[in-house]
Parts: C-alpha cells; sequence; structure tokens
C-alpha cells in the first residue's frame, strides 16, 4: 500500500474515531460544528485539521506554502510518518523543483567527472561529453529531467518510476511517484506490488555498471522535445488560461502626437479652467524665490495644492521653491507648443476606429478562448474549422461565425448588413451591442452612403462631416448638445447614455502576428545612448522627484476634477477586466516559456487572481486536476468576456462626461490598482528589488543557465515567501520576467551572432592531443545552436504547477 | 532602463531617469532634462520604455488619466522613502 493511502486510511480511521466519541458522549457533552458535522469540543480542532488533510491528498497535496501539510498533520493524533516518506506531502511544486535539483546535481556531477578523465567520451542527447560507460545512465536522468520538465506528462504511468529505478538516483516509493505524478494509477494502470518490487530488484548497487551492461538500446530513449506549439496535434495542453496566443493589442488613442516642435515658455497661469485633453508631458516649474532650502516645505506644499483628484487649484496658484534648492537655473525653461485641440470629427472618427478595433479584439478573444478550451477537454473527436482549428464539437457552430464576424470587420462590412452581422453575432456568446453601436460601425467615417446607413460600402465619402454627426446623433451616441453628457438642465442625461461601448479603449495587449492589426501610430523616440547617473549633494534626488511629481500634478488636475465619480468605478471595472486578460496572457506565455518563467507566470497569476478576488469579492480558484482558473465558479475565459463588457459600459459612462475623445483606461497599464498601491514598502521587498538588480547587473558572469538558474532560485524565495505582501511579490515577479526575457534576447542575439560555444563544451581532448590536424574534427561542425539543443533551457516545458 | 541612469534620445535630448513605476506591468519613468551642462532643468517628463525589434525607444505620456494614477505610484514611493 503506498503512503498516501496509507495516510488516507489513518486520516480517515481518526475521523470516525473523533465520530464515534460524540456518539458515546452524552447529549450533555459540549459539542461544536466542525465541517458541518457535530464533533465534541476538544476534538474540533483536530476535526478541522484532519478534514483540511484529506482535502489536500484529493487535490493531489495542493496546498498553501511548502509544508501546510506535514505542519498541520503535527497538531493532529495520526502515527508518526516514515522520515524518507515526509517529502511525500510536501508541496508538489516543491517536490518537483527539489526532483529537478536532484538530477541536475547528479548529471552535473557525470559531466564533471567526464572532465577530469581521459577515458573514452561520447556525446549525451543534449550535448554534453560524458563518459562511454556512465551514457546510459546520463541518458536514463536526461529522461527523468524531461518528464520533470513536461509536467510529468508520460504515456506510461509508472515510466519515471521505471527510470529512477534504472537510474544511479536509486528507486522512488509509490506515493513519491504519485505525488510527482499529481495523480494516483487508474485501475488500468495500476501494477500489483509485485510487480513494483520487480522493478526494484533489477536495481544493483552500480547502477553505471549496470546500465553499461544493458546494450544501450534497451535504455530508455528520451521523449522527444516538443520545440514549437502544434495547434493541430498538441501533446501538451497548455496548464493554464484559455488562450493559446496573446490577442491583438488595441492602441492608445493619444490626442496628439509628438512632432517636433520649437520650445517656448508657457506661463502656468494660462492653462484654461475648462478640462481638456493634456497636452504635453512637460511643464516648466516656474522658480519663485523662498528663503528655506526645505524638502518638507516643498511637499507640504505640493499636498496643499496639487492634489489632482480634489483640489481644483488653478496652477497660477502652485509654486515650487526653487532659487535655494542647490539646483542651478536652466535656460532651458520651456516646453513644448501643445497641438491645436482636435475637433469633433476627428474625435468621432477616432471614436468609430476604436470601437472597430475594440469588436475585433472581443472576437479574438473569444476565439482564442475556444481553441484553449479544446486543450483542456482532451475531446477525442474535435471538429476542424475553416482556419484549420480544432475545437470541440459544441463550439463548432459559434466558432465559425466568429470567423465569419473577424472577416466581416476586417472587410469593414463590405459583403453584409447590419441585420446579417447582428443574426450572426447572436449566435456567439459575445455580450449584445446596442444598435447604435451597430449604427456606427457599419456607418463610414465620414459620411453616409446615399443609398442608406446600411448600405457599408467604406470607400468613397459621399457626404461630408455634417452628415456622419447626423447619423451619430440619430444613434443616440453622441449629441452635439451634449458635450459633456448633461443636457442643457445641467443633468445627465441617462437616455443617452447606452454603455453599449464594446470593450475597453485600451489593454495592453501584444498584437497577434498571424492577425491583421488595427494600429494607430506612435511617437517612439529611439534611446541611443545610456549612462550611469551620480547624485551629488548639489542635485538632491527627492527634491527631483518632488518637482516633477507637481508638474504632472499641474497638468492632471484640471483634465480630471470633474470626472471623478465615474472615474473611480470606470477605473475598477477596467482593471478587473485588464487582470482577468493578464492572465489568460500570462496562461498563452506558458506554452513557450522554460522553467523558470512558468514559476514566475502561475505565481503572477495567482498574486492577480487574489488581487481580482479582492476588488470583486468573487472567490477564485485553481483547479490542479484541470488546470483551469474559475472565479466563483465561472471559467476564466467566460469571466473575461463578461469584465471586458462591464469595463466597457463604464468606460462609456466616463467617456461621456467628457471632451477627452478616448478613455485610455487605466486597465491598458496592467495596473494594480489606486487602491492597492502600496502603503509602505517593506525592506524585505527592497532587498529582493535589489537582488533582480543585481542579477541584471551581473549576468555576464554567468553562464546562460546558472543565470536563469539563479533567477529560479530568487523566484522560489519570493514565491514561498510568508512575509512579503502579494503586491510586492507581483511587483518583483514583473521584474523577474523582464530579467527572463532580456537574458533571453541576448542569448538569442548571441547564437545568431554566431558565439554558440561555450568554453567549458570544448572536449579538452581535441585540445590537447597532438593528433594531426586534419584528424582533428572542425570545431565549427560541432556547433550546437543553443535553441537545437533538446537540453537547452529555451526548450524545456515547465511543470504543471 | 533603470533608475539613476542618463538616456540619450535620437533628437539630442538627455533624460535622468529619477523613478520608475512600480504598480504597472509597463515600466514608466519620471524624468527630468539635463541641460548642456549636464544640471537638471525645471522641464519634465513621464517616459515609457518601449521594446521595439530589439531596439530600446521611449514614448512620452501625454494621457492624464495615465499620468494620474503614475502620480499616485510615484508619491507612494516617495514617501516611503521618505518614511525610511
Amino acid at each position: 500500500m503506498n503512503i498516501i493511502t496509507k495516510e488516507r486510511q489513518d486520516i480517515e480511521e481518526r475521523i470516525a474515531w473523533i465520530k464515534s466519541e460524540k456518539e458515546k458522549a452524552g447529549l450533555d457533552a459540549p459539542v461544536e460544528i466542525s465541517a458541518g458535522i457535530p464533533v465534541l469540543k476538544e476534538h474540533s480542532k483536530e476535526h478541522k485539521i484532519l478534514v483540511r488533510l484529506l482535502e489536500i491528498i484529493d487535490n493531489n497535496m495542493a496546498q498553501d506554502g511548502i509544508n501546510e501539510y506535514l505542519d498541520k498533520r503535527g497538531q493532529a493524533e495520526l502515527p508518526p510518518l516514515p522520515e524518507s516518506e515526509r517529502s511525500v506531502f510536501k508541496n508538489p511544486m516543491t517536490q518537483r523543483m527539489d526532483e529537478l535539483d536532484r538530477i541536475n546535481k547528479e548529471m552535473r556531477g557525470i559531466v564533471s567527472d567526464s572532465k577530469v578523465t581521459m577515458s573514452p567520451k561520447e556525446r549525451a542527447s543534449d550535448g554534453n561529453m560524458v563518459v562511454s560507460t556512465a551514457l546510459p545512465n546520463y541518458e536514463t536522468l536526461y529522461a527523468m529531467k524531461t518528464i520533470v520538465n513536461r509536467g510529468f506528462r508520460t504515456q506510461d504511468y509508472y515510466e519515471y518510476y521505471d527510470l529512477c529505478a534504472k537510474s544511479s538516483l536509486g528507486p522512488i516509493s509509490e506515493g513519491k511517484l504519485q505525488s510527482l505524478m499529481g495523480r494516483a494509477p487508474l485501475a488500468s494502470e495500476k501494477r500489483t506490488e509485485e510487480e513494483l518490487a520487480n522493478v526494484n530488484d533489477e536495481k544493483i548497487d552500480d547502477p553505471v555498471q549496470k546500465a553499461a551492461e544493458v546494450p544501450k538500446q534497451e535504455i530508455a530513449q528520451p521523449t522527444p522535445e516538443i520545440v514549437e506549439e502544434q495547434p493541430t496535434q498538441d501533446v501538451n495542453p497548455p496548464i493554464w488560461g484559455q488562450a493559446e496566443v496573446e490577442p491583438p493589442k488595441p492602441q492608445y488613442n493619444l490626442d496628439i502626437d509628438e512632432p517636433a516642435r520649437e520650445q517656448t515658455q508657457v506661463e502656468t497661469k494660462n492653462i484654461p479652467e475648462t478640462p481638456k485633453p493634456f497636452e504635453t508631458s512637460e511643464q516648466p516649474i516656474e522658480p519663485s524665490p523662498r528663503p528655506t532650502d526645505d524638502i518638507q516645505d516643498i511637499t507640504k506644499k505640493e499636498e496643499e495644492t496639487s492634489n489632482p483628484i480634489i483640489d481644483s487649484a488653478t496652477p497660477a496658484e502652485f509654486q515650487v521653491h526653487h532659487d535655494n534648492s542647490g539646483i542651478p537655473k536652466s535656460e532651458e525653461t520651456s516646453t513644448e507648443i501643445p497641438n491645436p485641440e482636435p475637433s469633433r470629427e476627428d474625435e468621432l472618427k477616432k471614436e468609430h476606429d476604436n470601437i472597430l478595433a475594440n469588436e475585433l479584439l472581443t472576437i479574438q478573444t473569444r476565439k482564442n478562448a475556444i481553441k484553449s478550451l479544446y486543450r483542456f477537454s482532451n475531446d477525442p473527436a474535435p471538429r476542424t474549422t475553416s482556419d484549420g482549428s480544432l475545437v470541440q464539437n459544441e463550439y463548432y457552430e459559434e466558432y465559425e461565425a466568429l470567423l465569419s464576424l473577424e472577416k466581416n470587420v476586417k472587410t469593414n462590412f463590405q459583403n453584409t448588413d447590419i441585420e446579417n452581422y447582428r443574426n450572426l453575432r447572436n449566435k456567439t456568446k459575445l455580450q449584445p451591442l446596442e444598435d447604435g453601436l451597430y449604427q456606427i460601425m457599419f456607418t463610414r467615417t465620414h459620411g453616409i452612403d446615399a443609398t442608406g446607413p446600411n448600405n457599408l460600402n467604406f470607400a468613397g465619402a459621399v457626404e461630408g462631416p455634417k452628415a456622419y454627426k447626423e447619423v451619430v446623433q440619430e444613434s443616440a451616441y453622441f449629441s452635439e448638445e451634449e458635450t459633456n453628457g448633461l443636457n442643457p438642465n445641467g443633468e445627465l442625461n441617462e437616455e443617452k447614455l447606452t454603455g453599449a461601448v464594446e470593450g475597453p479603449k485600451a489593454y495592453n495587449y501584444k498584437a497577434n502576428s498571424e492577425e491583421e492589426k488595427i494600429e494607430k501610430p506612435k511617437k517612439l523616440f529611439k534611446v541611443i545612448g545610456s549612462r550611469a547617473w551620480q547624485w551629488t549633494k548639489d542635485h538632491k534626488k527627492e527634491i527631483l522627484i518632488a518637482l516633477g511629481l507637481a508638474a504632472i500634478g499641474v497638468s492632471v488636475v484640471v483634465a480630471l476634477t470633474q470626472l471623478l465619480p465615474a472615474y473611480a468605478a470606470a477605473t475598477q471595472a477596467t482593471q478587473v477586466a485588464a487582470f482577468a486578460q493578464e492572465m489568460v496572457a500570462n496562461s498563452a506565455l506558458h506554452l513557450t516559456s522554460n522553467a523558470t518563467e512558468k514559476v514566475a507566470l502561475h505565481a503572477a497569476n495567482r498574486s492577480i487572481a487574489n488581487i481580482i478576488t479582492g476588488i470583486t469579492g468573487m472567490a477564485n480558484n485553481f483547479n490542479t486536476t484541470t488546470y483551469a482558473w474559475t472565479f466563483a465558479g465561472q471559467p476564466i475565459a467566460d469571466f473575461v468576456t463578461t469584465s471586458v463588457a462591464n469595463a466597457a459600459a463604464a468606460t462609456a459612462k466616463v467617456s461621456s462626461l467628457t471632451n477627452i475623445s478616448t478613455f485610455a483606461g487605466l486597465g491598458g497599464l496592467g495596473t494594480m490598482g489606486a487602491g492597492l498601491i502600496l502603503p509602505k514598502r517593506s525592506q524585505e521587498f527592497k532587498n529582493y528589488k535589489e537582488h533582480v538588480n543585481e542579477l541584471v547587473d551581473t549576468a555576464s558572469t554567468r553562464t546562460n543557465e546558472e543565470q536563469l538558474q539563479a533567477i529560479q532560485n530568487l523566484s522560489n524565495k519570493v514565491l514561498l515567501s510568508e512575509t512579503l505582501e502579494q503586491n510586492e511579490k507581483m511587483i518583483i515577479f514583473r521584474k523577474l520576467q523582464k530579467a527572463i526575457a532580456n537574458a533571453r534576447t541576448i542569448e538569442k542575439k548571441e547564437a545568431q551572432a554566431g558565439n554558440n560555444i561555450n568554453p567549458e563544451e570544448v572536449d579538452p581532448q581535441l585540445v590537447n592531443s597532438d593528433i594531426p590536424e586534419e584528424n582533428i574534427e572542425k570545431v565549427e561542425a560541432e556547433i550546437v545552436n543553443p535553441e537545437d539543443l533538446p537540453f537547452s533551457a529555451d526548450k524545456l516545458h515547465g511543470s504543471k504547477f | 532602463m533603470r533608475e539613476d541612469t542618463v538616456i540619450t534620445l535620437e533628437d539630442g535630448k538627455e533624460y535622468l531617469l529619477l523613478l520608475e513605476s512600480e504598480t504597472t506591468k509597463e515600466s514608466y519613468f519620471l524624468a527630468v532634462v539635463l541641460d548642456a551642462n549636464n544640471n537638471p532643468t525645471t522641464t519634465y517628463a513621464v517616459l515609457e520604455e518601449v521594446d521595439k525589434d530589439g531596439e530600446l525607444y521611449v514614448e512620452k505620456v501625454n494621457d492624464p488619466i495615465i499620468l494620474n494614477q503614475l502620480l499616485a505610484d510615484y508619491r507612494s514611493q516617495r514617501d516611503s522613502e521618505i518614511a525610511a
């Protein structure tokens, strides 16, 4: 009987005993309700613990932290566990990491030993040179490592068990196998005790010698790595999330570009009182004479006058101490000339384009979700859609409808009309659109076709902007009189707020390279140089930061004063939608991520899920059997659709209250929300941030594998820290993700530049021998592109954490 | 890009990066323009770090809603430093 089965038995026996004690006791005995049943008061705590232990076992040892199970077990009256089996009850993620460490260490030892001997060597599957006699064992370890990195997905349940028995690491128990596999064997898979014992009996004391005696072809061959995602023949379904690829990135619709402009001085008192789009990010600070040089005075003054949420003080009242701060005055006290305010027609055109972009995003998000649902289902009889994707039968009609919708949007509705498009849309699970929105989508940006609003030929304007405005007014989306969403009486006209803008205006998704993009031009400035800055006494960082914050505060206060109530609601709704979609994006990244990134991605998703729960109150759950996230029981794909629609309604209301033509939306930032700003950063958090920076700075002193290992170690520590806040962990994981991405970019660049040889990999025998030159294998021929190595870090699939 | 570094843009301007946003997925830096004598001026900007085709770019942020969110982020960092 394996240890987990025995453990369950012991727990159930103990629970049964507790129940029997309750029955034996009289009616007067004090009782408490534990897990829905009455137990004697003195047994209540233990009963709760035992129920939790069973829950952990039922969830394949998924638990909070590394040792929740063992810690709680210590408080229950259960038989002691054999020391060798304690690790079976640790967090499975930790167990797999430990297993990977164990295998890596053994393999490194073999490679190191091989380097210091003159014995004949052969090249192993991972490219390392290994003594021939140790090669079979090495290949076995490599096969084990592949299984670990693949998340223990094997055709035969006992494959890893058999490999362990043959390797120099020795056999593992069946309980350990079950814990690592994340499930018990099916009835058809289960081996008898005798069969299990036979495998272990074959193991001899010297596995290397034994392995050398076995013909090479009998050693388990490493399972081929899946290098690229195969959409139709995927044997490794994604672990989380629903999206196969990242949805396209809707672009911010900034009010202005950044042309090269002459810089002139702008007086702060000339900033108008009415809300206007913020037109420049560079504001001058007028120096004003003050006798003191005190950062506290500056911050206090800033707090009094420049709170962008509450204070409606005009910029002219905002003064910043400058003269005695030690900051030299500069001749360059200027800013860029703001662009002329965009016309109403331009705003409406941008609005129209954004609506189409959002519609496309919504459709493609739903498509990706359906494709991912098939992967989770392991449906044995999927249907192939017209674009070659595999989907479950129940989603086939919807998927085909989505394809048609997508084509219609991309071709500007040339071959369809509103009714057909609406009917097609009703076949999908997308949120319905208001009639007015259909009208806007099907109307050309510069007018309507003379044959009527349903004629959808976008080519060639027939009438001018006035006609477009009339159509828009008819659709009850905008009214000329209601420039700020208020009727002439100054009241909010609820009838005009359709709230039906589909999708928020800006989510930060990377564009899907396979999909056509609807992009807005960005004014980017290339960075051509970078150098460190040494702070001197005269340059006080705190003062500069305070002045910078003041500059921002001055600019935003006017624009945002009128937006507050709707802004707060829209902020929250947009954030939830953005978080949900970030989880989906993280899950999609899993497919091309290595082991380190997978850990970071899942940890990030865990943090995000908790934040969503904090905002919405909807409990989150990660099912370790199906590897799916749900919110209040709702699968994440559906939750995304719902939250996007909620955010759209909220943002539409904000848009109607302001002349800012698009609500850029905080969701586009992937933020954690103003309400979740860290009130104070713990010292531990600061230390970890420094560690990440140090990792990045010292990357050149490590090999790529060492760097990724170092990142993984740090990631593990952060993940398992019990003192860091969720937000703090999220920040660090994001920095780590950037560090990983940078490391991989550098690795790829080096590989492309031909810098593929790790000097440690060069066989010293070739270097030191006096074999005639013509007999020396050309090094170039031996070069293995790291990207092609099945063992390379890029190709490793992570475990199903 | 990191805090306490100076970046030079293709238009010749130099920016000293003061703070990096912590609560955003993207990297937004509060920056001050340096003059020819390597001294901070009174002109500030918020720069978004953009990685395009392996090259590093920045985009100047104008949107007041984004700036407002960043303001809270930067204030939080500054307050934390002062309190430390």
